[in-house]
């Protein structure tokens, strides 16, 4: 989702970079941080996430806000590591599933 | 998630069981973990929950979602078995919790003093120990979204709650999370 946008999000930057985040004004920063989650999230509309891309591209606090929240679901993603399964599991499991069948 | 029993032969259960549901025993096993935060209880917990899938398969419906109907099913056994003899804090200190941070701005909380370049630096063992340490309903949204990769619905079928319920939980778990990173870095030498 988030790939989706970087296209757009690189032209939108040239062509917004004339505008600042003061002539935006703080109403467009709180709705900008609202809606950042879900755009991170992928689960927002498409006409949220062109939001969130347009106001970032001027505004460099809510830019700051949704790197930090796009590298920390990088991290997680990243860094939290899987465990093996324990070899003797699917085992375990199928002599139960073995033993309930044949109670029934 | 449908409810209504399908008719299936025993052949097909044991199919559907083999095919659908024992790939995702590793996938499983570390939902299982990081919920009790112990390798016997995972496996304890994970057995439990293929059993209960195996008595209940005809309640999956073929062409849905077999890993949000599994997680369903374990996230269940774990809340109804596994909770009270672990030492997660209580239901009383979850709902205070989220009281607080229900009370809290949204946007005020989103300013922490993390950077991109400090999270970067960040060690798996931090970012683990910092996810591990959350209560356990928080940890579970963030697991469910960034690791497992499911979808606000999805999330919302396996726990039971609404989608808002689903955003907002996610939201203070995130901001709880990058608290508890942001003691780390503070605390370190660095
Ligand atoms: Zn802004």
């Amino acid at each position: 989702m988030v790939n989706f946008y970087q296209g757009n999000f690189m032209e939108t930057n040239q062509q917004k970079s004339a505008e600042t985040s003061k002539q935006m004004g703080c109403s467009s920063c709180n709705e900008c941080l609202q809606v950042l989650q879900i755009v991170l999230d992928g689960e927002a509309t498409p006409e949220e996430a062109d939001f969130v891309h347009h106001h970032i591209a001027t505004c460099n606090h809510c830019l700051e806000c949704y790197e930090v929240d796009k590298t920390l679901r990088q991290m997680v993603k990243a860094k939290v590591l899987n465990l093996n399964c324990p070899q003797d599991l699917a085992q375990l499991i199928e002599v139960k599933i073995s033993e309930l069948v044949i109670k029934v | 998630m449908s409810n209504l029993a399908q008719p299936y032969s025993e052949k097909e259960k044991n199919q559907i069981f083999n095919e659908s549901f024992m790939p995702l025993l590793t996938a499983a096993y570390n939902f299982a973990f990081r919920l009790t935060l112990d390798e016997d209880d995972a496996k304890d917990l994970v057995q439990d929950t293929y059993l209960k899938a195996f008595r209940f398969i005809e309640s999956f419906q073929k062409g849905t979602n077999a890993k949000a109907w599994l997680f369903r099913i374990l996230k269940n056994s774990f809340i109804n078995d596994y909770r009270k003899k672990t030492k997660e804090p209580s239901k009383v200190d979850y709902q205070e919790v989220e009281q607080v941070y229900n009370s809290e701005d949204a946007e005020a909380s989103m300013t922490t003093d993390l950077r991109v370049d400090v999270l970067q630096d960040m060690i798996g063992d931090e970012v683990a120990n910092a996810l591990n340490a959350l209560p356990v309903d928080f940890r579970t949204v963030i697991i469910l979204c960034d690791i497992e990769g499911f979808t606000y619905e999805e999330m919302a079928k396996i726990l039971d709650i609404p989608i808002g319920t689903v955003r907002s939980r996610l939201h203070r778990a995130r901001n709880l999370l990058k608290e508890k990173l942001s003691d780390y870095y503070k605390h370190s030498d660095r």
